[in-house]
């Protein structure tokens, strides 16, 4: 594994949050992030649900590796967007960001920042295609946790 | 109830292993999974070719397999040799899956699939600008690892 990408081995996990998404809505997520081919990407399966989980707002699988050239880039399949490369773009140690377009257009960019322990901030924007960039338009903003597995005391405790 | 992906390809499932012979001749064995996920909205492909002499991996990638509005499919896919390529599907006969896309470097890449009997054919080969097919392909004739999924949902 390139040594840009070891990184973020480090979180290997599930993570969840609620937070707000692009649409205004509150937004419960749901991320598992994994080691994917062969030890040389990092893969992300990404769910976004209605605060009960039931309907499933957005999905996205993402599998971020090396081209033979170096370069790094992600693949996803996006329920929103459809099929996707995005570039992985210059950041400081600790967050993931990747930026690209859709192939209707829209331009999409994707941030984690590790913010403290087992605690990451995902933020995503996409703005349709002609559109201006816009810092202050509405993104998806979700902190989220590591989750950790159930303690179940012994018996007799 | 199944969701045009999988009334298509929900048969082709889990996972298949197969000799092949590799573009270089050399013997080869590969495995291909295919994994649905988002209600089988998309599938999650996964290739891996060893040599058959040592067991030594010669390449691996992964995609992802979804239908377009067009209703053909699409496969955004990376590859440890190859880097990263859109596969958008090519007319051809109803049983076979044909995809073909750019790669860096002026270079294409066609890849097949069709059912025979109970095997799954795979053939795949990088082309140098418009003259895919010119160089060797692998080819592999796959067999399902493990049982056949009670119902395939395919129409």
């Amino acid at each position: 594994m390139s040594e840009g990408l070891r990184y973020y081995l480090s979180w290997v996990g599930v993570w969840t949050g609620i937070g707000e998404a692009q649409a205004g809505m509150n937004a419960l997520v749901r991320t598992e992030v994994f080691q994917a081919v062969s030890g040389q990407g990092v893969g992300f399966h990404f769910e976004a649900f209605d605060t009960e989980a039931r309907n499933l707002y957005h999905g996205v699988r993402a599998i971020v590796a090396p081209a033979p050239s170096g370069v790094v880039r992600a693949i996803a399949w996006s329920s929103i967007h459809g099929p996707l490369i995005l570039e992985q773009t210059p950041d400081d140690e600790g967050v993931l960001a990747l930026s690209g377009e859709s192939r209707s257009g829209n331009r999409i960019s994707v941030t984690f920042v590790e913010e403290a322990e087992d605690e990451l901030l995902f933020t995503a924007y996409w703005r349709p295609p002609h559109s201006e960039p816009d810092d202050g338009a509405p993104r998806m903003a979700i902190p989220l946790r590591r989750v950790s597995p159930l303690q179940v005391p012994p018996p007799g405790r | 109830m199944a969701s045009p992906l999988m009334k298509r390809f929900g048969h082709w499932a889990g996972t298949w292993r197969g000799a092949c012979e590799l573009d270089d001749g050399t013997p080869g064995v590969l495995e291909v999974s295919l994994v649905p996920h988002f209600d089988g909205r998309v599938f999650e492909v996964s290739a891996t070719i060893w040599e058959r002499a040592d067991g030594e991996m010669r390449t691996h990638g992964v995609g992802f397999w979804a239908l377009g509005r067009s209703g053909r499919l699409e496969n955004v896919m990376w590859a440890d040799d190859l880097g990263f390529c859109l596969l958008e599907e090519t007319p051809d006969d109803p049983e076979v899956l044909s995809m073909e896309g750019t790669l860096a470097g002026n270079l294409s890449l066609t890849v097949s699939f069709r059912t025979e009997d109970d095997a799954l054919l795979m053939s795949s080969g990088v082309g140098e600008g418009y003259a895919t097919g010119t160089k060797p392909r692998t080819y592999s004739r796959m067999y399902r690892m493990g049982l056949t999924p009670p119902e395939a949902p395919h129409e």
